[in-house]
Parts: structure tokens; C-alpha cells; sequence
């Protein structure tokens, strides 16, 4: 027996019956639904889903790189191809036609990029075939190539490196798709680079550059792959002259595509005449920005094996080549197939592989294509409001000229500095950096100023729906990015509803002229939006404060130098503007924070890190707000039937006064004295300056910003506008305490200073106020408060002088006094005032 | 660019709990008791240490629960059934 009852000796058939010992045989479980299909109307499918013929996956969109081209020359192609092509573009683009001369042109003068794609012709190209090519081979189809070509180049200019970039001539840039049989490189551009072809030429010995500082500066590698690569692009159209004796050596699969003879020679011909690569005229700028040029290519200048060029120099000096300035590039390379390791060779696989892989997908965007890609990236960046959109690209701009090519720029100086940057930033071949850049220049300034009609049509923002919704056009600016994803919480989805239509009603009300009644001043403007903030919101705000303040904190310890902006974000205090007396749930979340222990208690902690402009932002908030703190708010004897204070804000108070007031203190220091005013202005204007002083907070603050200016002017160094501001301000200040004063003294004085204390905030106040301000000033102040100045004298009399428990208070109370009576030159003792002696 | 709109961050259950950090709470416990208290922190058990805490303490026929008060308390969090914010 067996678990299950299972019996494994019973006949199969017995078993059935048992579920769970059933031995399935899958031939029986097969229902035959199969075989029951009916296909009778399948005939079609094929029709519809295509033949069944052997599908692959490597379905080729690349234009050029049938199964047969790719194999062909990857290394040239990848090289040259695509860079000629991108050329090409935008220079059929900029001439708006398909103008071989003015494509040649382009080449000629700015033919700087090309040198990457240098034909790589020499051995390496064969190897990246699948079939390899013995070096005789090669060799010979070089030679043949050479033959061919010889006739049609036209000298080769002086100088090898003149155009070091020199592109491959494509004539009809990307659009052009190889003839069927077409080999790469040379039939898609329409030109042939003998140069590529020439860089077979390894045998020829290495001349000393003659006078061409370009051949001097590369130095000879024959043997790596990509310098063979290098040359054969410089040397394309123009190098092309080196005579063929020498180069017949070089061998390159090319030479029967290149054809095309005719066209070469045109280009010649009229490069000398088109204005960018400068006619006569231009040319000797033209050779010079080549060579400046030079440096940047010279990495793969240096690849290149120059041994040739002197050679080829000389040869071309004594064809006397016509050209003058204008020369081609004449990077000769010769590779020395032999020398090539199989290492090298490996390498010269590999990447023609890679390049393959590139090249199968170039020229699917003809120029107009990229144009309209250009353009389109453009249109992103123009704005018709530099200076407001743009600002400090602008203001870079003045600090940082752009000496070069400014001459020629001055047609439009905006879409002109725009078309440079792109091209820099995109290191556009046509123009990228440190190449012959008018051209290209000239080609994005059209494209700018289309960009900017562009935009300028460009719908705004607001009669699209909803960004990324079907259908829907994105548009970015500058000014607002299009973003690429926007989650909003379902709260705070409808919180912006909610917003929406309260802005909406406020809009309203303002039509009709029913000004809402319960909004404060600050917030009337009807456009503006404010935020309710629940106690959660503001816990949940004062947590992201203190957890930011923590990873600050933890990072300072590592690091000296830490990014507190994260930390000033969480603070929230630019999220809502706020004054006193504004609904409580409106109140900027930063203010709101400071009703809690936990936020004072990190007070000192946070200014550590914040700037001294962020303190001052700050502390403009909050004395703006001042009534909004419920220490103001709920800390003033005179709304309470029993002139008492409740414990709960007791106790918040003596926080604050022992981590809000010291923070306040210090940050006050470091602010200047017409900063001190403006903060004395705003408290004046947002507070009502007589209900704050009744408040221990609200007259702390007015003692320090008082005490700290006063000080400042005591140093002597302020000057008469600020001193007389400072007197206005103080008048101002003065005129909404008079009267109120005594005010300030708690009905109960015990409450506040039963003599314990070495301190009272109220005398240290009458002292500031009185220090700071005239002698009228001070007459009024003693007016009023002389029943407290009595009053403190008779409590200190009631301390009888053998209590020697107490004896202390008695000394503490009248010292307090005569803190503020000494500002004016007077002393008190338990019985009488009496003149200071000095 | 992407921007992440909510009303505060990402929020958690518990941070309902977070936010009351250093305020009042009143915490219910098994065994018909309630602690109100400061809370001072707080565990993702619920374990809970509370300052200037009070225990109350109903036990049936009894109007007026028992009261405790602790300058400083642990709560075990198996116990407690709900926190809840209170005002001061």
C-alpha cells in the first residue's frame, strides 16, 4: 500500500477509478479539438498575415546598408557617412537648395568634421567584410581606384591640413541613397574620397611637413587602424591629387563608386569661388581658421599616419596647384597593411561592425527632416522676451562677450548668439567648435529666426487641455518646461479646484464691487490664491522642517560644505504671503509653525544654516506677522476678563523668550542699520505697535531691533539720510505708543516681575525707548509711567530689610528701575529719585 | 523635469503619529485605560514614550476613573487601540 490508498501493483485500468492515483497518459487528455478545426476559411491568412516565408527580426530601415553594402565598407561609411550627411543637411537647408556649388562650398570651408569619419579604407575595411581581403587584393583595388581618380582631383592645396575637417563632398547630403551597387562612403556622398582610398598608401615615406605646421603636429601612426581612418577624410577631394605612383600601393574597396569624376572636379573649381570657403580673398582666412581649427581634430589627426603628406606636399607644389589658400586637406595617410597586428585588425572589425550598425539607420531623415528637428529644439529656446525670460543668459552674455566671429555677426545679434550656442552645446559638425563655424552659423540663424516665428505662433499654453492627453500638443518655454510628468494628489487635485473657484468668486466679487469684508489688506488682491492650512498641514510642514534639519545636520558633519536649499524650501516661507490679522488658516505655514514647542526648539539650530538673507527674509515674515504669532496673539493680559494670561501661553512664552528672542538677538546683529529700520517700518505698518507692547514677545522684539539701533548709531557711522530716517521711523514708533504706555505694565506687576528676576523686559524697554529718543520724548515716557516707577519703589520699600530671604528681590526691583531711569541721568532708591552722580 | 504634487510629501499611517511629535495625545489602551500625554517618540509597533503623561483607569462601577500621572512613561504598543491628537 501506498499513501492515498494508492495500490501501484493493480492493473492500470483498475486505477482509474482512483482519482488520485490515476495515471494520466497526455496522448488521452489530448480532446482532439485540434483536428477539428475548421480551416475552410484560413486560406486567407496568408493574405492577411503575410507569407509564411522565413521571418527575421534584423529587418533593415537603414537605406544604405543592404546586406550587401553594410559588409562593404562599414569603416567608411560609419566615418564618413554620417557626418557628411548631417552636413549636408543643414547646409542644403541653410541654402534652402540643393545647390551642389554651395554644398561644395560648405565642404570645402568647413570640412573640420569630416576628419572623424575618415575613411578607414585601409586594411581594416576589408576585414570588416565578411570576406577578407588579402592585402594584394587590396591593394589592388586601391590602385585601381587611384587610376581612376587621379585625372579628376584637382591639385592638392599646399597645405595638407588646410581643411583638416574636410567632409566627404556629399552633394545631396543624407537624401542620397547609394545606387544599388553603390559602395558606401563615396557613392552616398556623391563625391569620392580618394582620400579614404589613399590612406592605403602606407609605403610612401614620411616627408617632413613642409612649412604645413598641421604635418609636423600629427605624428605618424601608421599602423593603427584609425589613423589610416583620419587621413583618408582630410585628403578626399582635394588631397586626392597626390599622384598615383606613390599611392598605387593603397588599395581600397571604393575606388569603383567613386566614380562620379566630374562632380569632383566641380567642387574644386568652385570652392575657389564661393564665398565661405572665401574666394581668393578668403582664402588665406579660410586656411588660417582651418588650422586653427586643426587642434581640436588632432586626436584623430594624430591616428591618422602622416608620413605621406610631404610627399603628397610636394607633389602638389610642383603640379602648382591653383588652388592657393584653399587646400584640401592632405593628411596623407599610408597605412602599412602589413604592419597591422592581428590585434589591430580585431580592432578594425570590430569597430567597422559597430559602424555598420550605425550607418544602417543614416539618412533615414533627409535635411529637411533635421531642419524641422532644429528648428523645433529652437523654438524651445527663442523667446520673444530675452530680457524677462532669459534673463541671465543675458546677463552672461554682457560678462562674458563672445569674441569670436562677433564681426560678422552683428545682422541679428540675439538669433545669432542663440545659433552659436546651439551649435557649441550640440557640437554640431557643421559648426561645432573650434571649426569653420560662419556657415553653420549663418544656416542657425535661419533656423532661429524661423524658430522664433515659430514661437511666436506657437499657441499658448492655456488653450491646451491637459499636457500629454492624446491629441494634445506639449509645449515648453523657458520660461515653463514641459514637464514631463505631473502627479497631483487627489487632495490636492481638488485643493486646486477649490482654488479655482475661489479664485473665480473672488474675480466676481470684484466685478460687482463686493469687496470680500474678512480679508485682510495683504490679501485682497483679487488674483491671488490662498492657501487654507489644516493643524495637520502644519505639523506635517514643521516635521519636513525638522527631519530637512536633521539630513543638514548629518551632513555637516561630514562635509563642510552643505546645500541648504532643500532645507529652505521646507521652511515654506516664500509659500504665502501673510500679515497680521489674516485668517489663521491662512497665515504663511512658516508663522504657523512657530505656535509649536517643537519648531522653537529648533530655532537656533535652523538659523545655523540658513543665510544671512534667508534670516532676514525671516525675520521680515515674522515681523510682519507679529500679531499672527499666538504668543502675540494670545499673550496680551488686555484680551482676558482677568488681565491673566493662560499657563498654556505662560509657557510658550518662556520658550520663546528663551530660543526665539536669543535667536532674534543674534540674527539682529548681523543686519545694518537701514535694514533695521525697514524691519521697525514693516512692524509699525502691519501691527498695531500698542497691542504688540503689551505682549512680553511683542516688546522684546521692540527692545532688541530698538536696543540694536541705537548701538549702531552710537558707533558714529551712519550717515545724516539714515539718522533722519531713523528719526522719522522712531517718531512714527513713538506716536502709536503714546499715551498707551503704562499700558504695557501688566495690571498685576507681580506677574511679570515679583524682584526674582535680574531682568524686566518692560524696564529694559522704557530704557531702549527712552535712550533713543529727544528729551521730549522722554519727558512723555516718564509722565506716563511714573505710577509704575512709584509703584515699584513701594513694593521694593515693602520688603522689610531684615528679610534677609527676600532682601535680594528688594535689590532686583530696583535695579531693574534703575536700568531705565539712569537713561536719564536720574536713580532711585526704595525712597526717593534722585539725581544720578556722576 | 517631473514634479510630485501632494499635499505633503509621500504620507504614511504613521505619520499621522509623527506629526504629533512633542504635542498632547491621548492614548487608548486595552484594559479600559487612556494615557494623555506628551508624546516624545513613538515606534512603528506604536510603542510609545510619553511625558508628563496621566493614566486614567475605568474600572466598572467606578463614576470616576483611577488616575496616574508619570513625569515620563514607556507604552507598550501590543496595547494600544488608537492615538489621537488633543488640544492642550
Amino acid at each position: 500500500m501506498s499513501f492515498f490508498g494508492f495500490d501501484p501493483s493493480a492493473p492500470p485500468s483498475s486505477r482509474r477509478d482512483d482519482a488520485l492515483s490515476e495515471n494520466i497518459d497526455f496522448q488521452d487528455t489530448y480532446d482532439g479539438l485540434g483536428e477539428q478545426l475548421d480551416e475552410a476559411d484560413d486560406a486567407f491568412n496568408s493574405d492577411t498575415f503575410g507569407s509564411t516565408g522565413p521571418i527575421a527580426k534584423d529587418f533593415n530601415f537603414g537605406t544604405g546598408a543592404g546586406p550587401n553594402s553594410a559588409p562593404i565598407q562599414p569603416q567608411q561609411q560609419l566615418r564618413q557617412a554620417p557626418v557628411p550627411q548631417q552636413n549636408v543637411s543643414y547646409a542644403q537647408a541653410a541654402a534652402s537648395s540643393h545647390d551642389d556649388q554651395f554644398m561644395q562650398e560648405l565642404w570645402g570651408a568647413s570640412n573640420a568634421p569630416s576628419h572623424p569619419a575618415a575613411a578607414e579604407t585601409g586594411p581594416e575595411a576589408p576585414k570588416a567584410e565578411k570576406k577578407i581581403l588579402s592585402l594584394a587584393e587590396i591593394e589592388a583595388q586601391l590602385t585601381n581606384i587611384e587610376h581612376q581618380q587621379q585625372p579628376q582631383y584637382a591639385p592638392p592645396p599646399p597645405q595638407p591640413f588646410g581643411f583638416p575637417g574636410m567632409m566627404p563632398p556629399p552633394q545631396y547630403g543624407g537624401y542620397m541613397m547609394p545606387p544599388a551597387g553603390f559602395i558606401p562612403p563615396p557613392g552616398q556622398y556623391g563625391q569620392p574620397f580618394p582620400m579614404g582610398q589613399l590612406q592605403g598608401m602606407g609605403q610612401i615615406p614620411v616627408m617632413p611637413p613642409m612649412g604645413i605646421s598641421g604635418l609636423q603636429q600629427q605624428p605618424q601612426q601608421p599602423q593603427q587602424p584609425q589613423q589610416q581612418q583620419a587621413p583618408a577624410q582630410q585628403q578626399q577631394p582635394e588631397a586626392l591629387p597626390i599622384k598615383v605612383g606613390k599611392q598605387q600601393p593603397v588599395q581600397s574597396k571604393q575606388q569603383p563608386h567613386l566614380v562620379p569624376q566630374p562632380s569632383r572636379n566641380q567642387p574644386k573649381a568652385d570652392l575657389s569661388q564661393f564665398p565661405v570657403l572665401g574666394g581668393p580673398k578668403e582664402n588665406k582666412p579660410s586656411n588660417a581658421q582651418v588650422q586653427l581649427q586643426h587642434p581640436p581634430a588632432t586626436s584623430q589627426q594624430q591616428n591618422a599616419p602622416q608620413q605621406q603628406p610631404q610627399e603628397f606636399n610636394q607633389f602638389h607644389r610642383g603640379q602648382n596647384f591653383n588652388r592657393g589658400g584653399h587646400s584640401g586637406h592632405h593628411h596623407q595617410n599610408q597605412h602599412q597593411h602589413q604592419d597591422l597586428t592581428p590585434e589591430q585588425q580585431e580592432k578594425a572589425a570590430k569597430r567597422q561592425e559597430k559602424v555598420s550598425r550605425i550607418m544602417s539607420y543614416s539618412g533615414i531623415m533627409n535635411p529637411k527632416d533635421k531642419d524641422f528637428v532644429t528648428r523645433f529644439q529652437l523654438s524651445q529656446i527663442v523667446t520673444e522676451d530675452p530680457y524677462n525670460e532669459d534673463f541671465y543668459a543675458q546677463v552672461y552674455k554682457v560678462i562674458h562677450p563672445k569674441s569670436t566671429n562677433s564681426a560678422n555677426q552683428q545682422v541679428s545679434q540675439q538669433h545669432n548668439s542663440i545659433a552659436q550656442a546651439y551649435l557649441e552645446q550640440s557640437g554640431h559638425r557643421l559648426g561645432g567648435r573650434y571649426k569653420r563655424a560662419d556657415v553653420a552659423l549663418q544656416r542657425m540663424q535661419q533656423q532661429v529666426q524661423k524658430a522664433v516665428t515659430v514661437a511666436k505662433e506657437r499657441p499658448k499654453l492655456t488653450q491646451y487641455a491637459r499636457e500629454g492627453a492624446l491629441g494634445k500638443i506639449s509645449f515648453g518655454t523657458g520660461k515653463k518646461p514641459r514637464q514631463q510628468l505631473e502627479i497631483i494628489s487627489k487632495a490636492a487635485q481638488r485643493k486646486l479646484e477649490k482654488e479655482k473657484k475661489e479664485l473665480e468668486g473672488a474675480t466676481n466679487d470684484e466685478l460687482v464691487g463686493v469687496p470680500k469684508k474678512d480679508r485682510s489688506p495683504s490679501i485682497s488682491a483679487p488674483s491671488r490664491v490662498t492657501n487654507k492650512y489644516s493643524k495637520k498641514d502644519i505639523m506635517s510642514i514643521l516635521e519636513g522642517i525638522i527631519s530637512e534639519l536633521m539630513n543638514v545636520e548629518s551632513e555637516s558633519r561630514t562635509n563642510s560644505e552643505v546645500d541648504t536649499t532643500q532645507l529652505w524650501e521646507s521652511l515654506r516661507v516664500l509659500e504665502q504671503p501673510s500679515s497680521s490679522g489674516d485668517d489663521e488658516a491662512e497665515v504663511n505655514p512658516f508663522i504657523q509653525c512657530l505656535n509649536y514647542n517643537k519648531a522653537l526648539k529648533i530655532l537656533s539650530r535652523l538659523f545655523k544654516f540658513l543665510s544671512r538673507e534667508q534670516i532676514l527674509t525671516i525675520v521680515t515674515l515674522i515681523m510682519s506677522n507679529l500679531e499672527n504669532l499666538s504668543v502675540v496673539k494670545h499673550g496680551s493680559y488686555t484680551t482676558y476678563e482677568s488681565k491673566k494670561v493662560p499657563e498654556t501661553v505662560v509657557k510658550l512664552v518662556e520658550l520663546y523668550s528663551m530660543t526665539f528672542s536669543k535667536v532674534l538677538m543674534n540674527a539682529v546683529l548681523d543686519f545694518k542699520f537701514n535694514e533695521i529700520i525697514g524691519l521697525l517700518v514693516i512692524l509699525i505698518e502691519h501691527n498695531n505697535v500698542s497691542y504688540v507692547s503689551t505682549t512680553k514677545i511683542g516688546l522684546t522684539i521692540l527692545t532688541t531691533l530698538l536696543s540694536r539701533a541705537e548701538l549702531i548709531i552710537g558707533e558714529g557711522t551712519i550717515s545724516a539720510t539714515d539718522l533722519s530716517e531713523w528719526s522719522s521711523c522712531y517718531d512714527e514708533l513713538f506716536t502709536s505708543l503714546e499715551s498707551r504706555i503704562a499700558a504695557i505694565f501688566p495690571p498685576n506687576p507681580e506677574d511679570i516681575d515679583d524682584g526674582s528676576s535680574r531682568e524686566n523686559y518692560v524696564w529694559q524697554f522704557l530704557a531702549t525707548l527712552s535712550l533713543g529718543g529727544k528729551l521730549s520724548h522722554q519727558r512723555i515716557i516718564v509722565d506716563e509711567v511714573r505710577d509704575e516707577i512709584f509703584g515699584v519703589m513701594s513694593r521694593a520699600k515693602a520688603i522689610d530689610n531684615t528679610d534677609s530671604a527676600n532682601l535680594y528681590k528688594k535689590q532686583n526691583l530696583l535695579n531693574n528701575l534703575n536700568m531705565y531711569l539712569v537713561v536719564m541721568g536720574l536713580v532711585a532708591d526704595e525712597t526717593e529719585i534722585k539725581e544720578l552722580q556722576s | 523635469m517631473s514634479t510630485v504634487r501632494t499635499e505633503q510629501q509621500q504620507q504614511e499611517p504613521l505619520d499621522l503619529i509623527r506629526f504629533q511629535l512633542d504635542e498632547f495625545v491621548l492614548v487608548k489602551l486595552r484594559g479600559a485605560r487612556e494615557m494623555k500625554g506628551r508624546l516624545q517618540g513613538y515606534d512603528s509597533h506604536c510603542n510609545m514614550v510619553l511625558s508628563e503623561a496621566q493614566e486614567f483607569i475605568y474600572s466598572e462601577g467606578d463614576e470616576e476613573p483611577t488616575v496616574k500621572k508619570t513625569e515620563m512613561v514607556f507604552v507598550r504598543g501590543d496595547s494600544v487601540i488608537l492615538i489621537s491628537p488633543i488640544a492642550e
